[in-house]
């Protein structure tokens, strides 16, 4: 602190300010890790750059990703949320289950349009749990996850449903762009569906940073209390993360069941905790308050990559596991300990 | 004064049958500074949440801004532009400097687009008018105390405030720092924006008060001009009794006692630098300067946290390593944190829980399960020894006051026989009535033969209780004094020219 002399500082050194703190960003770190993993599977096997693998991989990240948003949210305003798998099967299984029943054979879009309301209204059930009730968030999703499980397999049955409408098969098969294959042999596409992760991925940015929603999901994590004090509708802001949590899932779980033909009430159980992962690797923080919508994503890039790439080098496809677990501990420990040391210097600088 | 913002006439409040307030009368006029001082439990909190709207009295009436208020919650208390800055601030730590500022106006106060562009222009003119200058884009989190709290102005101004209420403002601030807040107080003044102050550091703020409202046991005890009080006078009002002051040092050490630690040229780089240091049995030494002098990270040092990178460590004659906590617990020492509601204590744990922790493994019975009993007697023992002021040893600690907060966690460290006590900030937060009695512990256990370490950014409580004491400055130790070649003036002096 200091008393203003002049009236205006050089704008040089707000601009150095910028700098360095894009520099010690989370997100710049994971970018690094991103470029540096890629340089060294590329060495290995240069078919890692090829663009159809580029394609591939888009593609089997495409609906983590969406899934990635939801949590993201969740986290900044302090919460954890584990049901957002269940709530991306449910959803489109019975949406599924609704057009087959109805033997619609129209567009693709009837199926996002179907899901995403049911997934909105799951969410809200969660959201009516954490506000009014004020439990855990944690435990409110582990209970709504195991009943929305449930309910589905008692309700719907357990049959995966394999006859989807016209529509979402044509869909499944869309193409943006088209390459052959390196071997000679086929073709790669680039999924449509990766367009649906862009424009959600846009409009989440756009409500974390662009409006005052978003501000107060921020303000929600960093400080509840003082949140409640300065006037932020905490119930509210919960209410609408969780129903925008059950919706981003729903549109995950269409196009998971889209890209893989079969809606089923189950296929994406036990995949909560490597997107968690993604997210706090992206530099959200599992207490709250902070996160980015390029640092989830990037985090979802990076254990992709680790995760898919692992055949190219050479290395057996059962060590992913490990491979992925050492991503996260170095990448979440990283920072943790950049944190640490600066608080010391702040402690002993002057 | 020309106009009146607050006037309270003959307010009472009474919780579940106790009075926590009775019959208190507060003017406060446009422009004024109030400081409203007060022991722990006297009132104040009391006080001032009624002011927030927080609380409603139980009796009396007030008048603000020129209406006299029947219903009174917290929202016309903003309405009427009294702002309370609470300890803690109420900022949030992951947003910026702006966003912080303007979060009332711009975040919390509308729906829809959020421009940062508007916050930070809301934000740069109000620091301007308080001739502040502070990076907007950084985090509030990670700012230093005295930034966080010109935060929590600036963000009291930009909703019209017309009173400003700082609880505490000055605990966790040096003595440089507050005087660039009370500079910022000065300039409100000008304004016409009246502050009331509620603290019990008392000098630092007499100087600037127009006038001092004393509660004691929820009565207000003296209302008068700030300077028709002398400290002693001051402090005699808050505690109904006289304390002396720059009287009471500590018996002298004795010629022949033992050195229990010495440090030699002691380094650790970005923290201090070649600090030598002599602790005798039966001495106190004060360690002072400004935050960021090296104090802190010395005393962290002093109990493994820090461990010196070069340099001898010696207790007892014998060098030794303190490389970790274990190490110096292993030594026989002794830390009491600077901040014991984070560092210091379990707060949701009772006070036995908090006092046994550190000697839990002793109190094993034959079965090396831990001896129920025998803690039990442990913790009242010590409770009844430092007279911690509580009914049971059951209760949790976050029901006590400051001041018996601390001796719970000196009743922790001295259950465990230290032989070396290092505290930090040993009375920061303690009503004046506690202190003095921490302080005589203090005296007391020194002469029984332990060596104390205190470090401390309060002149007074230094002079008060320490043989010597060490000045420190970016790293280095500049200076050292004996008590009796020192006096506050001279320290004070040397401590802001730093």
């Amino acid at each position: 602190m200091s008393a203003v002399t002049e009236t205006a500082k050089p704008v040089t050194s707000a601009r150095r300010r910028t700098a360095k703190r894009i520099l010690r960003s989370n997100e710049f770190t994971i970018a690094v890790a991103i470029i540096v993993v890629s340089i060294v599977i590329t060495a290995i096997n240069p078919a890692f750059l090829s663009v159809s693998n580029i394609f591939d991989l888009l593609r089997l990240l495409t609906v983590t990703g969406i899934l990635s948003l939801g949590v993201l949210l969740v986290m900044i305003s302090g919460g954890v949320d584990v049901s957002f798998p269940a709530i991306a099967n449910v959803s489109s299984f019975a949406a599924a289950t609704m057009l087959l029943a109805a033997q619609f054979n129209g567009s693709g879009i009837v199926f996002y349009l179907i899901a995403t309301p049911i997934g909105i209204a799951l969410g809200l059930l969660n959201g009516f749990f954490v506000a009014r009730f004020r439990v855990p968030t944690l435990i409110v999703t582990l209970g709504t996850s195991s009943l929305f499980y449930g309910a589905a397999l008692f309700f719907l049955g357990g049959q995966s449903i394999f006859t989807l409408p016209a529509g979402t098969i044509e869909f499944s098969q869309a193409s943006l762009i088209t390459v052959p294959n390196p071997s000679g042999t086929g073709t790669t596409s680039l999924h449509p569906a990766v367009l649906i992760l862009a424009v959600l991925a846009v409009l989440v940015w756009l409500l974390l940073n662009h409006t005052t929603l978003g501000r107060q999901i921020y303000a929600l994590g960093g400080n509840p209390t003082v949140a409640e004090r300065s006037g932020v509708n905490v119930h509210r802001v919960q209410y609408f993360i969780y129903a925008t949590v059950g919706g981003l899932a729903a549109i995950g779980g269409v196009t998971y069941a889209t890209l893989y033909r079969n809606a089923n009430p189950v296929g994406l159980q036990g995949g909560e905790l490597a997107v968690i992962a993604a997210v706090v690797l992206g530099g959200a923080l599992i207490t709250g308050g902070r996160g980015t919508v390029i640092g989830s994503l990037f985090g979802v890039l990076l254990i992709g990559i680790v995760q898919n790439s692992l055949v190219l080098v050479g290395l057996p496809a059962t060590w992913q596991q490990v491979a992925v677990g050492i991503v996260l501990i170095i990448g979440t420990g990283v920072p943790a300990l950049r944190a640490l040391r600066q608080r010391r210097a702040a402690n002993g600088g002057s | 004064m020309s106009e009146t913002i607050v006037s309270m006439t003959g307010i009472g409040k009474d919780f579940a049958g106790v009075t926590a307030l009775y019959d208190v009368d507060l003017t406060i006029g446009a422009g004024e500074i109030c400081c409203l001082v007060g022991e722990n439990g006297s009132g104040k909190s009391t006080l001032i949440k009624i002011l927030a709207g927080v609380h409603a009295p139980s009796a009396g009436e007030f008048v603000i801004g020129g209406e006299k208020r029947d219903s009174y919650r917290p929202v016309d208390a903003l309405k009427a532009g009294i702002q309370v800055i609470y300890q803690d601030f109420s900022l949030f730590p992951n947003l910026t400097v702006a966003e912080n500022i303007a979060f009332a106006s711009q975040i919390s106060g509308r729906v829809g687009r959020f421009s940062r562009k508007r916050v930070n222009e809301i934000a740069s003119a109000v620091l301007r008018r308080i001739r502040i200058d502070l990076d907007l884009d950084a985090l509030a989190g990670d700012l230093p105390m005295v930034d966080r709290q010109l935060v929590a102005i600036a963000a009291a101004l930009v909703t019209d405030a017309k009173l400003i209420v700082m609880d505490e403002p000055t605990t966790a601030l040096s003595q440089r720092e507050v005087q660039a807040l009370l500079e910022v107080v000065k300039g409100l003044k000008a304004e016409g924006i009246s502050t009331l102050f509620v603290s019990h550091k008392l000098d630092e703020v007499a100087e600037i008060s127009d006038h001092t409202v004393v509660l004691r046991n929820g009565t207000k005890v003296a209302d008068a001009a700030a300077d028709a009080f002398d400290r002693a006078a001051l402090v005699t009002a808050m505690t109904g009794r006289a304390i002396e002051y720059g009287h009471n040092i500590a018996t002298p050490v004795a010629a022949d006692s033992p050195v229990l630690l010495r440090l030699d040229s002691v380094s650790r780089p970005g923290c201090f630098t070649d600090v030598n240091l002599t602790l005798k049995a039966g001495e106190i030494v004060g360690i002072t300067g400004l935050l960021g002098s090296g104090r802190d990270t010395l005393a962290l040092s002093l109990f493994g946290m820090l461990p010196p990178t070069s340099g001898n460590v010696f207790i007892n004659g014998e060098p030794v390593e303190l490389n970790s906590v274990q190490d110096a617990i292993a030594h026989r020492i002794g830390f009491v944190p600077e901040d014991r509601l984070t560092e210091g204590l379990f707060l949701d744990h009772s006070i036995k829980d908090n006092i046994v922790i550190r000697t839990v493994s002793d109190l094993r019975n034959r079965f090396g399960l831990l001896d129920v009993k025998k803690a039990a007697q442990l913790a009242v023992d010590w409770v009844a020894n430092l007279s911690i002021k509580t009914p049971t040893v059951t209760q949790a600690v976050s029901t006590l006051s400051g001041g018996n907060q601390q001796r719970v966690v000196l009743a922790k460290w001295l259950s465990a026989n230290p032989q070396i006590l290092v505290l930090n900030g040993p009375t920061v937060g303690v009503d004046i009535g506690s202190k003095a009695q921490i302080l005589d512990l203090l005296r007391e256990l020194a002469g029984n033969g332990m060596g104390i370490v205190v470090i401390s950014d309060d002149i007074p409580e230094l002079l008060d209780v320490c043989h010597r004491i060490l000045l420190m400055r970016g790293g280095h130790v500049t200076d050292t004094f004996a008590r009796k070649d020192i006096t506050e003036q001279e320290l004070n002096t040397l401590l802001v020219a730093s």
